[in-house]
Protein backbone atom coordinates (compact mmCIF):
# COMPACT_ATOMS: atom_id res chain seq x y z
CA UNK A 1 0.00 0.00 0.00
CA UNK A 2 1.94 3.14 -0.96
CA UNK A 3 1.81 6.04 1.36
CA UNK A 4 -0.52 8.63 -0.02
CA UNK A 5 -1.00 11.95 1.66
CA UNK A 6 -2.79 15.81 1.03
CA UNK A 7 -0.17 18.61 0.76
CA UNK A 8 -2.43 20.17 2.28
CA UNK A 9 -5.22 18.37 4.34
CA UNK A 10 -7.62 21.50 4.71
CA UNK A 11 -7.23 22.25 0.89
CA UNK A 12 -8.26 18.91 -0.91
CA UNK A 13 -11.17 19.06 -3.52
CA UNK A 14 -13.91 16.60 -3.75
CA UNK A 15 -11.82 14.89 -6.43
CA UNK A 16 -8.41 14.45 -4.97
CA UNK A 17 -10.16 12.62 -2.31
CA UNK A 18 -11.31 10.11 -4.58
CA UNK A 19 -7.83 10.28 -6.51
CA UNK A 20 -6.53 9.56 -3.28
CA UNK A 21 -8.44 6.34 -2.83
CA UNK A 22 -7.59 4.96 -6.16
CA UNK A 23 -4.28 5.61 -5.73
CA UNK A 24 -4.20 3.54 -2.33
CA UNK A 25 -6.27 0.89 -4.42
CA UNK A 26 -4.44 0.90 -7.72
CA UNK A 27 -0.74 1.23 -6.36
CA UNK A 28 0.64 2.63 -9.41
CA UNK A 29 4.35 4.25 -9.63
CA UNK A 30 6.41 5.67 -10.83
CA UNK A 31 9.91 6.57 -8.71
CA UNK A 32 9.89 10.52 -9.36
CA UNK A 33 7.16 12.19 -11.83
CA UNK A 34 4.90 14.82 -11.19
CA UNK A 35 1.47 14.66 -12.66
CA UNK A 36 -1.49 16.61 -13.65
CA UNK A 37 -5.03 14.89 -13.53
CA UNK A 38 -7.92 17.43 -14.27
CA UNK A 39 -11.40 16.20 -13.96
CA UNK A 40 -14.17 18.17 -14.85
CA UNK A 41 -11.87 21.23 -14.83
CA UNK A 42 -10.29 20.43 -11.33
CA UNK A 43 -6.64 19.84 -11.71
CA UNK A 44 -4.75 18.34 -8.66
CA UNK A 45 -1.18 17.37 -9.04
CA UNK A 46 0.00 13.67 -8.17
CA UNK A 47 3.77 13.94 -7.34
CA UNK A 48 5.34 10.43 -6.75
CA UNK A 49 8.75 10.93 -4.50
CA UNK A 50 10.29 7.60 -4.28
CA UNK A 51 7.67 5.64 -1.55
CA UNK A 52 5.72 8.78 -0.80
CA UNK A 53 3.01 9.93 -3.40
CA UNK A 54 1.39 13.10 -2.39
CA UNK A 55 -1.62 15.19 -3.78
CA UNK A 56 -1.58 19.16 -3.84
CA UNK A 57 -4.38 21.34 -5.05
CA UNK A 58 -3.79 22.81 -8.73
CA UNK A 59 -1.24 22.86 -11.45
CA UNK A 60 2.40 22.64 -10.50
CA UNK A 61 4.60 24.77 -12.72
CA UNK A 62 6.66 21.90 -14.26
CA UNK A 63 4.89 18.62 -14.50
CA UNK A 64 5.70 15.58 -16.95
CA UNK A 65 2.35 14.41 -17.83
CA UNK A 66 -1.57 15.12 -17.62
CA UNK A 67 -4.48 13.81 -17.98
CA UNK A 68 -7.88 15.83 -18.05
CA UNK A 69 -11.30 13.79 -18.38
CA UNK A 70 -14.45 14.68 -16.65
CA UNK A 71 -16.07 12.45 -13.78
CA UNK A 72 -18.71 10.84 -16.14
CA UNK A 73 -16.07 9.51 -18.22
CA UNK A 74 -13.42 8.67 -15.51
CA UNK A 75 -16.96 6.69 -13.81
CA UNK A 76 -17.42 5.36 -17.10
CA UNK A 77 -13.37 3.81 -17.73
CA UNK A 78 -13.45 2.52 -14.22
CA UNK A 79 -16.45 -0.03 -15.08
CA UNK A 80 -14.04 -1.33 -17.76
CA UNK A 81 -15.09 1.46 -21.01
CA UNK A 82 -12.73 1.79 -23.48
CA UNK A 83 -9.60 4.11 -23.35
CA UNK A 84 -9.51 4.78 -26.99
CA UNK A 85 -13.04 5.28 -27.56
CA UNK A 86 -13.02 8.04 -25.29
CA UNK A 87 -9.76 9.57 -26.46
CA UNK A 88 -11.14 9.28 -29.67
CA UNK A 89 -14.03 11.32 -28.64
CA UNK A 90 -11.88 14.05 -26.92
CA UNK A 91 -13.79 12.89 -23.45
CA UNK A 92 -9.73 12.41 -22.38
CA UNK A 93 -7.00 14.20 -23.21
CA UNK A 94 -3.78 13.16 -22.07
CA UNK A 95 -0.06 15.36 -22.51
CA UNK A 96 3.30 15.02 -21.35
CA UNK A 97 5.69 12.19 -22.27
CA UNK A 98 3.83 8.98 -22.91
CA UNK A 99 6.15 7.14 -20.88
CA UNK A 100 4.92 8.98 -17.79
CA UNK A 101 1.84 8.23 -18.73
CA UNK A 102 2.05 4.72 -17.65
CA UNK A 103 1.67 4.78 -14.22
CA UNK A 104 -1.89 6.67 -14.71
CA UNK A 105 -2.99 3.68 -16.49
CA UNK A 106 -4.23 1.82 -12.57
CA UNK A 107 -5.88 5.22 -12.14
CA UNK A 108 -8.07 4.28 -15.17
CA UNK A 109 -8.86 0.41 -13.99
CA UNK A 110 -8.98 1.11 -10.20
CA UNK A 111 -9.18 -2.62 -8.23
CA UNK A 112 -12.32 -1.95 -6.42
CA UNK A 113 -12.27 -2.56 -2.27
CA UNK A 114 -10.12 -5.34 -0.73
CA UNK A 115 -13.26 -5.02 1.27
CA UNK A 116 -16.35 -3.70 0.80
CA UNK A 117 -17.93 -1.53 3.75
CA UNK B 1 -29.97 19.67 33.80
CA UNK B 2 -33.54 20.44 34.78
CA UNK B 3 -34.87 19.36 37.82
CA UNK B 4 -37.18 16.09 37.26
CA UNK B 5 -40.50 15.00 38.56
CA UNK B 6 -39.51 12.68 41.43
CA UNK B 7 -41.21 9.42 40.47
CA UNK B 8 -39.12 7.57 43.78
CA UNK B 9 -42.30 6.72 45.43
CA UNK B 10 -41.97 2.61 45.82
CA UNK B 11 -45.86 2.11 45.77
CA UNK B 12 -45.88 4.29 41.87
CA UNK B 13 -42.58 1.92 40.66
CA UNK B 14 -44.09 -1.16 42.09
CA UNK B 15 -47.52 0.37 40.25
CA UNK B 16 -45.56 0.13 36.57
CA UNK B 17 -43.98 -2.86 37.10
CA UNK B 18 -47.40 -4.82 38.11
CA UNK B 19 -48.39 -3.03 34.64
CA UNK B 20 -45.13 -3.89 32.30
CA UNK B 21 -43.59 -6.47 34.52
CA UNK B 22 -40.54 -6.04 36.92
CA UNK B 23 -37.55 -6.22 34.58
CA UNK B 24 -39.38 -3.32 32.27
CA UNK B 25 -39.28 -0.87 35.04
CA UNK B 26 -35.84 0.87 35.54
CA UNK B 27 -34.29 3.08 37.74
CA UNK B 28 -30.70 2.26 36.83
CA UNK B 29 -28.20 5.13 35.82
CA UNK B 30 -27.31 3.79 32.77
CA UNK B 31 -30.99 3.99 31.74
CA UNK B 32 -31.82 7.38 32.97
CA UNK B 33 -28.85 8.63 31.22
CA UNK B 34 -29.16 7.32 27.80
CA UNK B 35 -32.94 8.90 27.62
CA UNK B 36 -31.27 12.19 29.15
CA UNK B 37 -30.51 13.54 25.90
CA UNK B 38 -29.55 13.07 22.01
CA UNK B 39 -27.48 14.02 19.39
CA UNK B 40 -28.27 18.05 19.72
CA UNK B 41 -26.93 21.14 21.71
CA UNK B 42 -30.71 20.80 23.46
CA UNK B 43 -29.78 20.93 26.80
CA UNK B 44 -30.33 17.46 28.81
CA UNK B 45 -32.61 16.27 31.54
CA UNK B 46 -32.90 13.31 33.45
CA UNK B 47 -36.10 10.78 33.59
CA UNK B 48 -36.92 9.55 37.22
CA UNK B 49 -37.51 6.16 35.16
CA UNK B 50 -37.80 3.94 32.10
CA UNK B 51 -40.43 1.15 31.14
CA UNK B 52 -40.00 -0.54 28.70
CA UNK B 53 -43.70 -1.45 26.89
CA UNK B 54 -43.69 -4.61 25.06
CA UNK B 55 -47.56 -4.64 24.35
CA UNK B 56 -50.35 -2.18 23.47
CA UNK B 57 -52.70 -3.10 26.32
CA UNK B 58 -49.78 -2.03 29.11
CA UNK B 59 -49.93 1.72 28.06
CA UNK B 60 -53.83 2.80 29.09
CA UNK B 61 -53.00 1.62 33.06
CA UNK B 62 -49.85 3.28 32.81
CA UNK B 63 -51.14 6.66 31.62
CA UNK B 64 -54.18 6.52 33.50
CA UNK B 65 -51.44 5.44 36.45
CA UNK B 66 -49.39 8.82 35.28
CA UNK B 67 -52.33 11.17 35.34
CA UNK B 68 -53.90 10.16 38.88
CA UNK B 69 -50.35 11.10 40.44
CA UNK B 70 -49.83 13.84 37.55
CA UNK B 71 -46.87 12.65 36.59
CA UNK B 72 -44.89 13.84 33.32
CA UNK B 73 -44.91 11.03 30.45
CA UNK B 74 -42.87 10.91 27.51
CA UNK B 75 -42.56 8.62 24.55
CA UNK B 76 -39.84 7.69 23.22
CA UNK B 77 -38.99 5.15 20.07
CA UNK B 78 -34.92 5.53 18.94
CA UNK B 79 -34.55 8.79 20.80
CA UNK B 80 -32.63 9.83 17.71
CA UNK B 81 -34.46 12.64 16.48
CA UNK B 82 -32.80 15.81 15.65
CA UNK B 83 -34.60 18.16 17.43
CA UNK B 84 -34.25 17.33 21.06
CA UNK B 85 -38.26 15.92 20.91
CA UNK B 86 -37.63 12.89 23.43
CA UNK B 87 -35.84 14.62 26.23
CA UNK B 88 -37.64 14.20 29.50
CA UNK B 89 -37.56 18.02 29.87
CA UNK B 90 -39.80 17.49 33.09
CA UNK B 91 -37.96 14.22 34.24
CA UNK B 92 -40.97 11.81 35.28
CA UNK B 93 -41.76 8.70 33.12
CA UNK B 94 -39.61 7.64 29.81
CA UNK B 95 -42.08 5.42 27.92
CA UNK B 96 -39.49 3.53 25.90
CA UNK B 97 -41.93 1.52 23.16
CA UNK B 98 -39.03 0.01 20.75
CA UNK B 99 -39.47 -2.95 22.00
CA UNK B 100 -43.16 -3.24 20.29
CA UNK B 101 -41.28 -3.88 17.32
CA UNK B 102 -43.80 -6.47 15.21
CA UNK B 103 -44.96 -6.01 11.77
CA UNK B 104 -48.68 -7.11 12.31
CA UNK B 105 -49.48 -7.22 8.97
CA UNK B 106 -48.16 -6.36 4.91
CA UNK B 107 -51.88 -6.35 2.35
CA UNK B 108 -49.57 -6.97 -0.85
CA UNK B 109 -53.13 -6.36 -2.94
CA UNK B 110 -53.97 -3.08 -1.02
CA UNK B 111 -50.57 -1.68 -0.33
CA UNK B 112 -50.30 -1.17 3.17
CA UNK B 113 -48.58 -2.60 6.35
CA UNK B 114 -49.93 -2.84 9.98
CA UNK B 115 -46.44 -1.52 12.40
CA UNK B 116 -45.78 -1.50 15.65
CA UNK B 117 -44.11 2.07 16.90
CA UNK B 118 -40.46 0.22 17.33
CA UNK B 119 -40.79 -1.19 13.61
CA UNK B 120 -37.23 0.27 12.58
CA UNK B 121 -36.63 1.03 8.66
CA UNK B 122 -33.50 -1.99 8.89
CA UNK B 123 -36.59 -3.95 10.07
CA UNK B 124 -39.17 -3.00 6.96
CA UNK B 125 -36.81 -3.54 3.94
CA UNK B 126 -35.73 -6.69 5.38
CA UNK B 127 -38.90 -7.76 5.81
CA UNK B 128 -40.33 -6.91 2.52
CA UNK B 129 -37.31 -8.02 0.65
CA UNK B 130 -37.78 -11.74 1.99
CA UNK B 131 -41.66 -12.08 1.98
CA UNK B 132 -43.00 -9.26 -0.47
CA UNK B 133 -39.92 -8.15 -2.83
CA UNK B 134 -43.06 -6.91 -5.14
CA UNK B 135 -43.42 -4.14 -2.89
CA UNK B 136 -40.83 -1.09 -1.67
CA UNK B 137 -41.26 1.22 0.91
CA UNK B 138 -39.53 4.49 1.50
CA UNK B 139 -36.38 5.16 3.62
CA UNK B 140 -35.71 8.06 5.60
CA UNK B 141 -31.86 9.26 5.80
CA UNK B 142 -31.74 8.36 9.74
CA UNK B 143 -30.04 5.62 10.75
CA UNK B 144 -31.32 1.95 9.75
CA UNK B 145 -31.88 1.41 13.55
CA UNK B 146 -34.02 4.30 13.73
CA UNK B 147 -38.00 3.70 13.70
CA UNK B 148 -40.51 4.39 10.63
CA UNK B 149 -43.30 5.31 13.13
CA UNK B 150 -41.51 8.00 14.60
CA UNK B 151 -40.59 9.59 10.93
CA UNK B 152 -44.20 8.82 10.05
CA UNK B 153 -45.78 10.74 13.13
CA UNK B 154 -43.42 13.70 13.12
CA UNK B 155 -43.91 14.33 8.91
CA UNK B 156 -40.31 13.38 8.11
CA UNK B 157 -38.80 12.62 4.62
CA UNK B 158 -37.87 9.43 2.81
CA UNK B 159 -36.43 8.72 -0.46
CA UNK B 160 -39.88 7.73 -1.93
CA UNK B 161 -41.30 11.64 -0.63
CA UNK B 162 -41.01 13.28 -4.08
CA UNK B 163 -44.01 11.38 -5.27
CA UNK B 164 -45.67 10.13 -2.63
CA UNK B 165 -45.46 13.28 -0.13
CA UNK B 166 -43.78 13.64 3.46
CA UNK B 167 -44.23 10.34 5.45
CA UNK B 168 -47.29 11.48 7.46
CA UNK B 169 -48.79 11.23 4.02
CA UNK B 170 -48.18 7.34 3.92
CA UNK B 171 -50.05 7.18 6.97
CA UNK B 172 -53.58 5.28 6.26
CA UNK B 173 -54.85 4.79 9.97
CA UNK B 174 -53.89 5.35 13.50
CA UNK B 175 -54.63 3.41 16.91
CA UNK B 176 -53.76 5.25 19.52
CA UNK B 177 -54.26 5.84 23.89
CA UNK B 178 -55.25 8.91 24.98
CA UNK B 179 -53.79 10.06 28.29
CA UNK B 180 -56.91 9.54 30.03
CA UNK B 181 -56.60 5.80 28.67
CA UNK B 182 -59.14 5.15 25.85
CA UNK B 183 -57.53 3.91 23.15
CA UNK B 184 -59.19 5.62 19.59
CA UNK B 185 -58.67 4.17 16.30
CA UNK B 186 -58.44 6.66 13.05
CA UNK B 187 -59.11 6.58 9.57
CA UNK B 188 -61.68 4.37 7.62
CA UNK B 189 -59.86 1.03 10.04
CA UNK B 190 -62.44 3.17 13.03
CA UNK B 191 -65.45 2.36 10.80
CA UNK B 192 -64.64 -1.26 8.75
CA UNK B 193 -61.27 -3.07 7.36
CA UNK B 194 -58.74 -2.73 5.83
CA UNK B 195 -57.02 0.42 6.90
CA UNK B 196 -56.50 0.79 3.51
CA UNK B 197 -57.59 5.08 3.14
CA UNK B 198 -57.82 7.57 5.83
CA UNK B 199 -60.63 9.08 4.19
CA UNK B 200 -63.85 9.88 3.85
CA UNK B 201 -64.57 10.59 7.67
CA UNK B 202 -63.09 13.22 9.86
CA UNK B 203 -59.10 13.42 9.76
CA UNK B 204 -58.56 12.40 13.80
CA UNK B 205 -54.85 10.98 12.50
CA UNK B 206 -53.72 15.16 12.83
CA UNK B 207 -54.62 15.06 16.76
CA UNK B 208 -51.95 13.15 16.49
CA UNK B 209 -49.31 13.92 13.37
CA UNK B 210 -46.59 16.44 14.72
CA UNK B 211 -47.60 17.45 18.11
CA UNK B 212 -44.54 15.62 19.43
CA UNK B 213 -46.42 12.86 21.21
CA UNK B 214 -48.31 15.82 23.43
CA UNK B 215 -52.35 14.29 22.61
CA UNK B 216 -51.29 10.43 23.41
CA UNK B 217 -49.09 7.76 22.48
CA UNK B 218 -49.76 5.72 19.23
CA UNK B 219 -49.85 2.06 19.57
CA UNK B 220 -50.34 1.00 16.08
CA UNK B 221 -50.22 2.66 12.59
CA UNK B 222 -51.38 1.47 9.18
CA UNK B 223 -48.69 2.69 6.55
CA UNK B 224 -48.64 2.35 2.47
CA UNK B 225 -45.96 0.73 1.17
CA UNK B 226 -45.64 1.18 -2.62
CA UNK B 227 -45.28 -1.07 -5.58
CA UNK B 228 -41.37 -2.32 -6.06
CA UNK B 229 -40.42 -1.21 -9.93
CA UNK B 230 -38.46 -3.77 -11.95
CA UNK B 231 -35.54 -1.25 -13.39
CA UNK B 232 -34.54 1.40 -11.30
CA UNK B 233 -31.53 3.98 -11.28
CA UNK B 234 -29.65 6.25 -9.28
CA UNK B 235 -27.90 8.81 -11.13
CA UNK B 236 -25.44 12.37 -10.24
CA UNK B 237 -25.51 15.46 -11.87
CA UNK B 238 -22.95 18.01 -10.55
CA UNK B 239 -23.41 21.61 -10.25
CA UNK B 240 -21.05 24.21 -10.04
CA UNK B 241 -23.36 27.05 -9.56
CA UNK B 242 -25.61 26.20 -6.50
CA UNK B 243 -28.35 28.84 -8.60
CA UNK B 244 -28.59 26.96 -11.55
CA UNK B 245 -28.31 23.20 -10.16
CA UNK B 246 -31.54 24.41 -7.72
CA UNK B 247 -33.47 25.73 -11.28
CA UNK B 248 -32.62 22.46 -13.08
CA UNK B 249 -33.86 20.12 -10.22
CA UNK B 250 -37.35 22.09 -10.00
CA UNK B 251 -37.37 21.92 -13.82
CA UNK B 252 -37.12 17.93 -13.42
CA UNK B 253 -39.59 17.90 -10.23
CA UNK B 254 -42.37 19.43 -12.25
CA UNK B 255 -41.58 16.67 -15.41
CA UNK B 256 -42.89 14.31 -12.95
CA UNK B 257 -40.04 11.42 -13.58
CA UNK B 258 -38.71 10.82 -10.85
CA UNK B 259 -38.86 9.33 -7.54
CA UNK B 260 -36.46 11.13 -5.72
CA UNK B 261 -34.04 14.43 -6.13
CA UNK B 262 -32.04 15.53 -4.07
CA UNK B 263 -29.15 18.03 -3.86
CA UNK B 264 -26.31 18.47 -1.69
CA UNK B 265 -23.79 20.85 -1.37
CA UNK B 266 -20.06 20.34 -1.28
CA UNK B 267 -19.18 19.86 2.04
CA UNK B 268 -21.72 16.64 2.48
CA UNK B 269 -18.93 14.75 0.10
CA UNK B 270 -16.27 15.73 1.50
CA UNK B 271 -17.43 14.80 4.50
CA UNK B 272 -18.35 11.50 3.17
CA UNK B 273 -14.60 11.06 2.08
CA UNK B 274 -13.59 11.42 6.04
CA UNK B 275 -12.87 15.53 6.37
CA UNK B 276 -13.96 16.13 9.73
CA UNK B 277 -14.82 19.88 9.02
CA UNK B 278 -14.32 21.08 5.32
CA UNK B 279 -14.59 24.91 4.83
CA UNK B 280 -12.63 25.54 1.84
CA UNK B 281 -13.59 24.71 -1.79
CA UNK B 282 -11.88 24.85 -5.18
CA UNK B 283 -14.03 27.70 -7.01
CA UNK B 284 -14.03 25.11 -9.79
CA UNK B 285 -15.29 22.46 -8.06
CA UNK B 286 -18.96 20.96 -8.00
CA UNK B 287 -21.08 23.33 -5.84
CA UNK B 288 -23.92 20.53 -5.79
CA UNK B 289 -24.24 16.56 -5.93
CA UNK B 290 -27.65 16.02 -7.24
CA UNK B 291 -29.38 12.45 -7.10
CA UNK B 292 -31.59 11.32 -9.06
CA UNK B 293 -34.01 8.64 -8.75
CA UNK B 294 -36.18 7.04 -11.10
CA UNK B 295 -38.01 3.77 -11.93
CA UNK B 296 -40.10 1.89 -14.15
CA UNK B 297 -41.56 -2.02 -15.17
CA UNK B 298 -41.17 -1.04 -18.52
CA UNK B 299 -37.82 -0.72 -20.32
CA UNK B 300 -39.08 2.27 -23.01
CA UNK B 301 -40.41 3.88 -20.14
CA UNK B 302 -37.57 3.70 -18.45
CA UNK B 303 -34.94 4.71 -20.67
CA UNK B 304 -37.22 7.49 -21.73
CA UNK B 305 -37.22 9.11 -18.28
CA UNK B 306 -33.39 8.87 -18.41
CA UNK B 307 -33.04 10.46 -21.60
CA UNK B 308 -35.82 13.24 -20.63
CA UNK B 309 -34.16 14.36 -17.60
CA UNK B 310 -30.70 14.57 -19.55
CA UNK B 311 -32.83 16.78 -21.74
CA UNK B 312 -33.87 18.67 -19.18
CA UNK B 313 -30.13 19.39 -18.26
CA UNK B 314 -29.25 20.41 -21.24
CA UNK B 315 -31.13 23.18 -21.21
CA UNK B 316 -29.01 24.35 -17.76
CA UNK B 317 -25.30 23.51 -19.13
CA UNK B 318 -23.51 26.50 -20.21
CA UNK B 319 -19.80 27.16 -20.82
CA UNK B 320 -19.46 29.01 -17.39
CA UNK B 321 -21.80 26.94 -15.51
CA UNK B 322 -21.38 22.95 -16.29
CA UNK B 323 -23.66 20.45 -15.33
CA UNK B 324 -22.05 17.56 -15.41
CA UNK B 325 -23.58 13.96 -15.68
CA UNK B 326 -25.10 11.97 -15.60
CA UNK B 327 -23.02 9.80 -13.81
CA UNK B 328 -24.29 6.54 -12.84
CA UNK B 329 -24.21 5.00 -9.20
CA UNK B 330 -22.71 1.60 -10.81
CA UNK B 331 -19.88 3.92 -12.56
CA UNK B 332 -19.25 5.83 -9.61
CA UNK B 333 -18.87 3.02 -6.87
CA UNK B 334 -16.32 1.58 -9.79
CA UNK B 335 -14.35 5.00 -9.03
CA UNK B 336 -15.12 5.29 -5.82
CA UNK B 337 -16.32 2.62 -3.60
CA UNK B 338 -17.16 4.90 -0.64
CA UNK B 339 -20.17 5.93 -2.63
CA UNK B 340 -21.78 2.98 -1.37
CA UNK B 341 -23.25 5.06 1.55
CA UNK B 342 -25.46 6.68 -0.99
CA UNK B 343 -26.20 3.76 -2.92
CA UNK B 344 -28.49 1.74 -1.26
CA UNK B 345 -31.65 2.31 1.40
CA UNK B 346 -31.80 2.55 4.14
CA UNK B 347 -28.02 4.03 4.60
CA UNK B 348 -26.22 4.99 7.57
CA UNK B 349 -24.03 7.94 7.46
CA UNK B 350 -21.68 7.37 10.05
CA UNK B 351 -19.58 10.57 9.21
CA UNK B 352 -22.80 12.33 10.59
CA UNK B 353 -23.26 10.41 13.82
CA UNK B 354 -20.19 8.43 14.60
CA UNK B 355 -17.36 11.51 14.52
CA UNK B 356 -15.32 12.11 17.62
CA UNK B 357 -16.97 15.34 18.76
CA UNK B 358 -20.48 13.54 18.81
CA UNK B 359 -23.20 16.33 17.90
CA UNK B 360 -25.14 16.31 15.57
CA UNK B 361 -27.84 18.71 14.82
CA UNK B 362 -29.72 20.96 11.87
CA UNK B 363 -32.16 23.40 11.04
CA UNK B 364 -34.43 21.23 8.95
CA UNK B 365 -36.98 23.49 6.83
CA UNK B 366 -39.95 23.07 4.66
CA UNK B 367 -40.70 25.86 2.21
CA UNK B 368 -41.19 26.55 -1.50
CA UNK B 369 -39.04 25.06 -3.55
CA UNK B 370 -39.00 28.55 -5.36
CA UNK B 371 -36.78 30.40 -3.02
CA UNK B 372 -33.76 27.17 -3.04
CA UNK B 373 -31.62 29.11 -5.93
CA UNK B 374 -31.77 32.18 -3.03
CA UNK B 375 -31.84 30.42 -0.04
CA UNK B 376 -29.60 28.21 -0.47
CA UNK B 377 -26.51 30.83 -0.83
CA UNK B 378 -27.88 32.19 1.36
CA UNK B 379 -28.12 29.78 4.03
CA UNK B 380 -24.62 28.28 2.58
CA UNK B 381 -23.11 32.30 2.93
CA UNK B 382 -24.17 32.30 6.52
CA UNK B 383 -22.82 29.56 7.75
CA UNK B 384 -19.16 29.34 6.05
CA UNK B 385 -19.14 33.36 7.83
CA UNK B 386 -19.51 31.33 11.34
CA UNK B 387 -16.83 28.88 10.27
CA UNK B 388 -18.89 26.11 9.99
CA UNK B 389 -18.68 24.02 6.70
CA UNK B 390 -21.87 24.94 4.85
CA UNK B 391 -23.25 21.68 4.45
CA UNK B 392 -27.15 21.99 2.97
CA UNK B 393 -29.28 19.33 2.26
CA UNK B 394 -32.00 19.31 -0.59
CA UNK B 395 -34.93 17.64 -1.68
CA UNK B 396 -38.24 18.14 -3.81
CA UNK B 397 -41.30 16.77 -2.37
CA UNK B 398 -45.09 15.88 -3.89
CA UNK B 399 -44.21 16.23 -6.91
CA UNK B 400 -41.87 19.42 -6.10
CA UNK B 401 -44.99 21.53 -4.35
CA UNK B 402 -42.17 22.02 -1.23
CA UNK B 403 -39.37 21.11 -0.58
CA UNK B 404 -36.94 20.82 2.25
CA UNK B 405 -33.52 23.07 2.78
CA UNK B 406 -31.67 21.35 5.49
CA UNK B 407 -28.80 23.15 7.32
CA UNK B 408 -26.57 20.80 8.95
CA UNK B 409 -23.67 20.90 11.66
CA UNK B 410 -21.40 18.65 13.28
CA UNK B 411 -20.19 19.74 16.34
CA UNK B 412 -18.25 18.82 19.64
CA UNK B 413 -21.05 17.69 22.48
CA UNK B 414 -18.13 18.51 24.77
CA UNK B 415 -17.00 22.24 24.39
CA UNK B 416 -19.30 24.09 26.01
CA UNK B 417 -18.56 27.08 23.32
CA UNK B 418 -18.62 25.18 20.67
CA UNK B 419 -22.74 23.99 21.78
CA UNK B 420 -22.86 28.21 22.25
CA UNK B 421 -21.78 29.20 18.74
CA UNK B 422 -23.89 26.27 17.27
CA UNK B 423 -27.26 27.53 19.09
CA UNK B 424 -25.98 30.89 18.07
CA UNK B 425 -25.57 29.91 14.11
CA UNK B 426 -29.42 27.86 14.26
CA UNK B 427 -30.92 30.67 15.27
CA UNK B 428 -29.83 33.08 12.97
CA UNK B 429 -29.86 30.18 10.29
CA UNK B 430 -33.60 29.62 11.43
CA UNK B 431 -34.31 33.13 10.63
CA UNK B 432 -32.98 33.41 7.54
CA UNK B 433 -34.81 30.45 6.10
CA UNK B 434 -37.74 31.60 7.81
CA UNK B 435 -37.24 34.92 5.49
CA UNK B 436 -37.48 32.73 2.68
CA UNK B 437 -41.11 31.48 3.71
CA UNK B 438 -39.42 27.58 5.21
CA UNK B 439 -40.65 26.37 8.22
CA UNK B 440 -38.69 24.69 10.59
CA UNK B 441 -39.58 20.76 11.08
CA UNK B 442 -39.80 18.33 13.93
CA UNK B 443 -39.63 21.86 15.48
CA UNK B 444 -37.73 21.95 18.63
CA UNK B 445 -38.93 24.06 21.28
CA UNK B 446 -36.38 26.71 20.79
CA UNK B 447 -37.94 27.33 17.65
CA UNK B 448 -41.40 27.87 18.92
CA UNK B 449 -40.21 30.31 21.21
CA UNK B 450 -38.28 32.15 18.97
CA UNK B 451 -41.43 32.62 16.86
CA UNK B 452 -44.53 32.41 18.83
CA UNK B 453 -45.30 36.06 18.71
CA UNK B 454 -45.44 35.79 14.77
CA UNK B 455 -47.71 32.34 14.66
CA UNK B 456 -51.34 33.08 14.12
CA UNK B 457 -52.87 33.63 17.50
CA UNK B 458 -56.09 31.97 16.47
CA UNK B 459 -53.63 28.50 15.92
CA UNK B 460 -51.94 28.82 18.88
CA UNK B 461 -55.58 28.97 20.61
CA UNK B 462 -56.90 26.20 19.21
CA UNK B 463 -53.80 24.33 19.57
CA UNK B 464 -54.06 24.66 23.28
CA UNK B 465 -57.49 23.98 23.74
CA UNK B 466 -57.05 20.66 21.56
CA UNK B 467 -54.61 19.58 24.15
CA UNK B 468 -56.40 20.36 27.03
CA UNK B 469 -59.28 18.61 25.53
CA UNK B 470 -57.01 15.58 25.56
CA UNK B 471 -54.52 15.79 28.55
CA UNK B 472 -56.36 17.69 30.91
CA UNK B 473 -53.52 16.86 33.46
CA UNK B 474 -51.34 18.15 31.14
CA UNK B 475 -48.63 14.92 31.69
CA UNK B 476 -47.59 13.94 27.66
CA UNK B 477 -43.96 15.30 26.97
CA UNK B 478 -44.32 18.98 28.36
CA UNK B 479 -42.32 21.40 26.84
CA UNK B 480 -43.20 20.69 23.14
CA UNK B 481 -45.04 23.38 21.27
CA UNK B 482 -47.12 26.08 22.96
CA UNK B 483 -47.34 23.70 26.40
Amino acid sequence: MPDVQFADPARCTIFAHMLKSVIARSAPHDRFATIVITISGVSTTIEFVGERIVLREGIAARYDAALESDAATLASLARGGSLIVAWLRGRLRLRGNPLRLLPLLPLLRPRGPDKRP
Amino acid sequence: MSAPVAVTRGDLLRALERIAGPGAVSVAEGDLLRFSSDYTENPASRPAVVVRVTLADQVPPILRLAQAEGTPVTPVLAASNVGGLCIPTSGGIVLDLSPMNRILEVNEADRFMVIEPGVTWQQVRDYLDARHPGLRFGYSLSPPDTTVLGNCLLDGLTNLSLRWGSMSDWLTALEAVLPTGERVRTGAWAWSQPPACRGPVPGLEGLFINWQGATGVVVKAAVAVQHNPALRERCFYFGRSAAQTFRFINAVARADLCDDLAGLTWPLGKMLFGEARPTWRDPAEPAVMVFVDYSSDDDEVFAAKGRAVERIARRFRTADEPLEGPVSITNLLALEPRFIKFADWPMRLDFMVDHPGGGLTWVGTYGPTSRWPEAVPACSELMSARGFPPAVVTRAMRGGHFGVLRMVTLFNKRDPAEIDRVRTLNAEIADLAWSFGFIPYKTPRWVVDRYRHRVDPGFAALAERVKRALDPAGIMNPGRWFF
